[in-house]
């Protein structure tokens, strides 16, 4: 079960970097949006990598 | 338009660099692994695993190594990393298996208690990931790891974290401290499997004395000392006046509170034959009031902040321009751990334990702790543990 | 060394003031700052320069989990809203409570205190009944101005309430002092401050309030009392029964419980939900708090290796006790502005030592600090929960106005606190019932 658990939290994970990804593209009126986006997908990268 | 394509790559090749060039060292602390050298004493070699079966294949087991002494008596454990930011513990592990020689009983140490906590950083804390130290034949280099353990081996947390078997509620980060989590549970999370091996070995093997090495804060009220519950103090005592009295350095006594659960000088004398010490020596790297997080100052404990707070008396150690250093912290702790060892051997003859080799403190504070450390590269084949 | 940590000080702060000046977001001047603090330390000596891009990488993941917990509480509110079960909910409450504004007012309060108590954090309180609490307010004729305040007066006191407090937890993990005592010694004080807050902001109604209940829009055909309860059901079914059969039951952790309850809410709504646009839509109404949880973590990270967060845990140990005690009220919540839950552990731990050692009861001296921190997340730069109120209450207005508008409750907060840290020892029975 923990593990399970662990994995869904690396889905979680993943959808909120897919979604920051997506607006990112989309995002057309907000240039400083882009780099919230940006900065945001930074602890999401590392944690999917599992590199920290 | 074209613009906003052009910030939107500028970003995202930012953004790759920042992460690749500030991840990748992160990864690599990860599964940087550490050199032991197998000393004269060392008979075999065992894994936390073999007492906790849940360990198996995780970054939280870890390497128990037995010194079989030449003749049978007392049994003692050593832990060291049970906080992997108080390196002082893990060096003092060290020693004793690079340099003891085992006459009588057992001993077993474990240097990397919290192995995970070890592989992992401190995020918001700014510590170094290395630091070396330096010996007759160059620098050793050692993981400076974290209090907890990393989430990459035991996530999520809960919102509150309850101490089995007690109900007692504990801070959410505490689930992975392996200093709250005692006496732990074959199935439990991950650090609860790791005081559950440490239970099992010492509950299958006899151990009669458990010895949890640390470091804390000069500004923690429980620093410099030896925390004993009501079964260890009086050898606590002994050993405290006795290295007061010998060796010049002080290392007083603390009680070990019946109502706070999950550390380890409470839980292992509760469920098990042994008597549990947990040593503190003064380490003020960890102290807030600090300048930068260096490794000079982990290593030599000199700040002029604590320097200015000692002068008004907010601090629990005396505390001069020469810091706090490491030499004197290793020392301290392996002087304590041997004169417990022989204090236990004077009451209870019948089960002995006689270490030699060790250095003590005032030489360890002599030489440096590098002195005492084995050359990794120039041992023999087979040797050398990897952890 | 002090002189280059004030240089590294200096430097962060031009940062910050050049980037707001620059019009950049707020999240974006914290995270200038951040850089320039470790530019600026670099060049000093620490960190060294090879080195900086790891601390800024390893500070963004600090509240990591915090951030995932914003992101699916906010969601799982979000599927709620969308599927009709807010509107419900409201009609509801406001026909049970008629016109008898006291006990509605209360009653309000105690919705608002759960989810806060449960987690310890108020953020997730406004998330979950945050809106439909809001809504509620507006229709028994608060202004959104006074709306915003009360829910970010009463969020922030459901941090501290017990059974979790997340200050009171990381300074006991941080001093060796168990979590416990904590019950009537928090529990207290939190339901007597929030009360008072509930009934001096809300007892009058205010111009530019919304009309009455019967003007809500109508919810959906086919929602009834358990759709909108079983997503509820679902998540505090999930946090309670890690408290009652804490040894059968895995950890879930907030974040997945939410994402189950909101799994739950989307099964079971009258009407299809566009799960995919609503996800996005929540991660852009979020963005600048979830980037504020990574900016914050850096900025901590660069703050401790540069040597500066030393230098203010100095500045706060070395003060003279009376004029510590003149300028708690102000530097503790500004820490939190500043640096969220990391100020607990800069500033909190070694004041409880030093405190605990000249004879003041440490529970109850940290009980007391725990009711100042939530005040701080109303403050800039971060103002975490004052921002939530704003979104959640639907509060346009300046962020000033509304802060103003919870003058009174804020002063008594302070007022309690201070009491409880001064008179530690006189109120230690507190303690003794809670165990």
């Amino acid at each position: 079960m923990p593990m399970i658990i662990m994995i869904a939290y690396h889905a979680i994970t993943a959808v909120l970097l897919a979604l920051a990804v997506w607006n990112f593209i989309r995002e057309r009126e907000r240039r400083q949006d882009l780099v919230l986006y940006a900065l945001i997908m930074v602890p999401l990268l590392l944690r999917l990598l599992r590199w920290k | 338009m074209r613009r906003d394509r052009a910030l939107k790559l500028l970003l995202a090749a930012v953004l790759a660099g920042l992460v690749l060039w500030g991840g990748l060292p992160l990864r690599r602390h990860r599964h940087f692994g550490v050199p032991i050298v197998k000393g004269p004493g060392v008979t075999e070699v065992r894994k936390l695993s073999d007492y906790s079966p849940g360990l198996e294949g995780t970054m939280a087991d870890t390497s128990v190594f037995v010194l079989q002494g030449r003749e049978p008596g007392g049994k003692a454990l050593i832990m060291g990393n049970t906080h992997s930011n108080e390196p002082e513990g893990m060096l003092a592990a060290l020693i004793v298996i690079e340099n003891a020689v085992v006459e009588k009983g057992t001993l077993f140490v474990i240097p990397f208690f919290n192995n995970s906590g070890s592989r992992n950083t401190r995020p918001g804390d700014g510590y170094p990931l290395y630091f070396d130290v330096a010996t007759d034949w160059g620098a050793r280099r050692f993981r400076f790891g974290n209090r907890d353990a990393s989430p990459l081996d035991q996530w999520p947390d809960p919102d509150v974290y309850i101490h089995y078997p007690e109900r007692q509620l504990l801070s959410y980060i505490d689930v992975r401290n392996t200093n709250r989590t005692w006496p732990g549970r074959a199935g439990g999370p991950l650090m609860e499997r790791v005081t559950f091996g440490a239970m099992e070995l010492i509950r299958r093997e006899g151990v009669d004395i458990a010895v949890d090495v640390h470091g804390a804060e000069t500004m923690f009220p429980v620093t410099n000392c030896i925390v004993a519950p009501e079964k260890s103090v009086k050898i606590a005592t002994l050993a405290s006046m006795t290295v007061k009295a010998a060796e010049g350095f002080e290392s007083h006594v603390e009680p070990s509170p019946a109502g706070f659960r999950g550390l380890s000088h409470r839980e292992i004398g509760d469920h098990s034959e042994a008597m549990p010490f947990l040593l503190e020596a003064p380490i003020p790297f960890l102290d807030q009031p600090t300048g930068p997080k260096t490794v000079r100052l982990l290593l030599d404990g000199k700040d002029p902040f604590l320097l200015s707070l000692s002068k008004k008396k907010k601090l629990f150690v005396p505390y001069d321009e020469d810091g706090w250093p490491l030499e004197k912290r290793v020392g301290q702790n392996l002087s304590v751990t041997l004169e417990i060892f022989r204090q236990f051997t004077k009451r209870t003859a019948a089960r002995p334990i006689d270490v030699r080799g060790v250095p003590r403190y005032a030489d360890v504070v002599a030489s440096g702790v590098g002195r005492f450390l084995a050359d990794p590269s120039k041992a023999a084949p087979g040797a050398v543990v990897v952890n | 060394m002090t002189t280059e940590i004030l240089i590294i000080l200096a430097v962060m702060v031009a940062a910050y003031v050049a980037a707001k000046a620059a019009r950049l977001a707020v999240e974006i001047a914290m995270f200038a700052a951040a850089l320039a603090g470790g530019l600026a330390g670099s060049v000093l000596g620490t960190p060294p320069f090879g080195e900086l891009a790891r601390h800024l990488v390893e500070g963004s993941i600090t509240y990591l989990d915090v951030m995932l917990v914003f992101f699916t509480a906010t969601f799982f509110m979000a599927v709620v809203n969308e599927s009709g079960g807010v509107v419900y909910a409201v009609r509801a409450t406001l026909r049970v409570f008629g016109r008898r504004r006291v006990p509605a007012l209360l009653a309000l309060m105690v919705i608002v205190l759960i989810p806060g108590a449960l987690t310890g954090a108020g953020s997730v309180s406004l998330l979950v009944v945050g809106a439909p609490v809001a809504m509620a307010l507006g229709r028994m004729g608060l202004p959104p101005k006074r709306v915003a305040a009360i829910l970010f007066i009463v969020a922030g006191l459901s941090a501290a309430a017990p059974p979790v407090n997340i200050w009171a937890m990381i300074l006991c993990a941080g001093t060796a002092i168990p979590y416990v005592g904590f019950e009537f010694t928090l529990g207290i004080p939190v339901l007597i401050l929030g009360a008072f807050t509930v009934l001096v902001l809300g007892l009058r109604k205010g111009p530019g309030a919304a009309s009455g209940p019967g003007e809500l829009p109508e919810p959906p055909q086919g929602m009834t009392w358990w759709r909108v309860l079983v997503p509820f059901l679902v998540f505090f079914g999930l946090v309670a029964a890690y408290r009652v059969r804490p040894f059968a039951t895995p950890i879930f952790g907030l974040a997945l419980e939410f994402t189950l309850a909101a799994l739950a809410a989307i099964l079971i709504s009258p009407k299809r939900i566009a799960v995919a646009a609503l996800a996005r839509d929540t991660v852009k109404r979020l963005l600048p708090l979830l980037a504020t949880t990574v900016v914050v973590g850096m900025l901590q990270q660069i703050m401790t290796a540069t040597g500066v967060r030393g230098l203010v845990s100095f500045a706060a140990i070395s003060t003279p006790l009376v004029l510590l005690f003149l300028l708690l009220p102000v530097i503790i919540p500004f820490s939190e502005g500043v640096l969220t839950y990391g100020a607990a552990a800069i500033l909190g731990i070694p004041l409880i030592w030093f405190l605990d050692s000249i004879g003041f009861h440490a529970t109850v001296v940290i009980a007391g600090l725990s009711l100042l921190w939530p005040l701080g997340d109303g403050l800039p730069p971060t103002a975490l929960i004052g921002r939530l109120s704003a979104m959640v209450s639907g509060y346009q207005g300046p962020y000033r106005d509304f802060l103003k508008a919870a003058w009174l409750p804020w002063l008594v907060i302070t007022a309690a606190a201070m009491a409880m840290i001064l008179f530690s020892t006189k109120l230690a029975f507190l303690v003794k019932w809670s165990m």
